[in-house]
């Protein structure tokens, strides 16, 4: 499986294109992220398919940033979904990486994955295998189709559930704030579970404007299993309905909040 | 920008069922003391009359039973 | 260059959460949970998502310390071994089997807390044998 990507990869290793080739590979029945330098391994790529399709993606935009930051000139390689693709274009535009050195490889999302994120733009740029599936309703209608109270209620019995062990955030790969605020005491108290609602969650949901690229990694990370994906998808979709602003789709800006602009009509 | 970002919150509160109103920015200079106090006095009548925030916790509960246990809703 | 994931085991607690110590140029620098081990479904708890930290920590014991004086003081694995031995057989011999117990840790292996326990039951005759990840 996966001809065309393992003969590409296969091509840019050998002739040095790129020092390093960041996917994910088949080991001893797992599937984990892996830095390919030669040739050799590449039979055990992996698009991150295990039992279901998607089921066993990682943060690899976050490795590639750790990466670049370490090893700044050199050029590596990526297999990138959509949501990988947005995450570098983010990235870039909020200056953590240079996409100038980075070969992309493409891969569009099947339409089981693209229908269970309901994924706003499920391919990349361009991509050497799968299919180009049309892209869903992003935003979470069926959170927006219960009243305020409910959704209160429902929202307190979410984020009640919360152990506080910050894989939503370690996992993010728009997360690569050196100090972060929900480890500030001004902000969240030390050592008590569930962290102070609902300031913990809407904080990282607030600080996820012009940020977030929609990739569902926080979600799967929550042992607690709080619909975080729906929560930032709707700070998402009130940015976009606000500026036009859709984070890693043709972005050049950091974030629509860093330009003077008219304040809006009711503040 | 500040607005905007206020703007935004929000918006996010609503999506959490909670009531907008309950934040508020207004710009105030420190040669405006009465008007300080002012807005301070409007925000915190607004708030008591708000009341508590409805944690209720009885989120399998109807909506409509919701609506009867809190009639100003 | 060289950057690796490691695959291995948590070891805070008994749950075993399985995870990808990641290491760059012979350093450990994070952790990723693991997304097809059964136990955790990529997902791991506050511990186990800062364990990287505790691998080449320089706080970390390397060498055994033996109480001299009032202060701990370095020793090689031989005097801290035959210092225990002898100390062991002497409470042994003065209060009997049960003034001795054992508290085995999640940081070693399965075989390894297999062997303190035999060592408790076989070698000094005392079912007090506990475990710090007994949660």
């Amino acid at each position: 499986m996966y001809h065309a990507i393992k003969e590409r990869v296969t091509e840019l290793l050998s002739t040095g294109e790129v020092k390093g080739f960041l996917a994910l590979k088949k080991d001893n029945g797992h599937i984990k992220p892996h830095l390919y330098v030669s040739p050799d391994e590449i039979d055990q790529l992996s698009i991150g398919d295990g039992e279901t399709a998607g089921d066993a993606r990682y943060p690899l935009t976050k490795i590639l940033t750790m990466l670049l930051q370490n090893h700044s000139g050199e050029p590596f390689g990526i297999l990138a979904r959509g949501c990988d693709q947005r995450a570098l274009r983010a990235l870039a535009a909020w200056n953590q990486i240079s996409l100038e050195q980075v070969v992309v490889i493409g891969v569009a999302c099947s339409e089981e994955l693209a229908r269970a994120c309901n994924c706003g733009l499920p391919y990349p740029d361009e991509w050497l295998e799968g299919e180009q599936i049309e892209p869903k309703d992003p935003r979470p209608v069926e959170w927006e189709a219960k009243s305020p109270l409910q959704r209160l209620d429902l929202w307190r019995a979410e984020f009640e559930k919360c152990i506080k062990c910050y894989g939503c955030r370690n996992i993010c790969p728009m997360c690569f704030c050196k100090e972060c605020s929900l480890e500030s005491e001004d902000v969240v108290t030390k050592g008590e579970i569930p962290p102070d609602l609902p300031m913990f969650h809407l904080v990282r949901a607030l600080h996820m404007i012009g940020r977030c690229v929609d990739c569902g990694l926080c979600e799967e990370a929550c042992p607690a299993s709080i619909p975080l994906r729906a929560l930032y998808k709707k700070v998402n979709d009130i940015v976009e309905t606000r500026f036009q602003f859709r984070a890693g789709i043709e972005q050049t800006e950091q974030s629509p909040l860093h330009k003077i602009a008219e304040p809006p009509a009711a503040i | 920008m500040t607005a905007q970002r206020v703007a935004v919150l929000r918006d996010l509160l609503e999506f959490v069922g909670i009531e907008g109103e309950r934040l508020n920015l207004v710009w105030v200079s420190s040669a405006e003391g009465p008007r300080f106090a002012n807005e301070m006095t409007e925000f915190t009548e607004k708030i008591r009359s708000l009341g508590p925030l409805n944690w209720n916790y009885q989120w399998a509960v109807p909506d409509s039973e919701l609506r009867a246990a809190n009639p100003s809703k | 260059m060289d950057y690796k994931t490691v695959l291995t085991t948590c070891a805070y607690c008994g749950c075993g959460c399985g995870l990808y110590l990641e290491v760059l140029d012979g350093q450990a620098i994070g952790t990723i949970p693991s997304k097809t081990n059964p136990i955790n479904e990529g997902k791991l708890c506050v511990k186990g998502w800062n364990i990287h930290e505790f691998v080449q920590h320089p706080k970390r014991l390397t060498k055994p310390l033996i109480r001299k004086n009032g202060t701990l003081t370095e020793s090689s694995w031989d005097e801290a071994l035959d210092y225990t031995a002898s100390r062991l057989k002497e409470i042994k011999e003065a209060h009997g089997s049960d003034s001795i117990a054992f508290l085995a840790s999640a940081k070693v292996t399965n075989e390894e807390n297999y062997i303190i326990m035999k060592f408790a039951r076989a070698a000094v005759g005392t079912n007090n044998v506990d475990h710090c990840a007994r949660l």
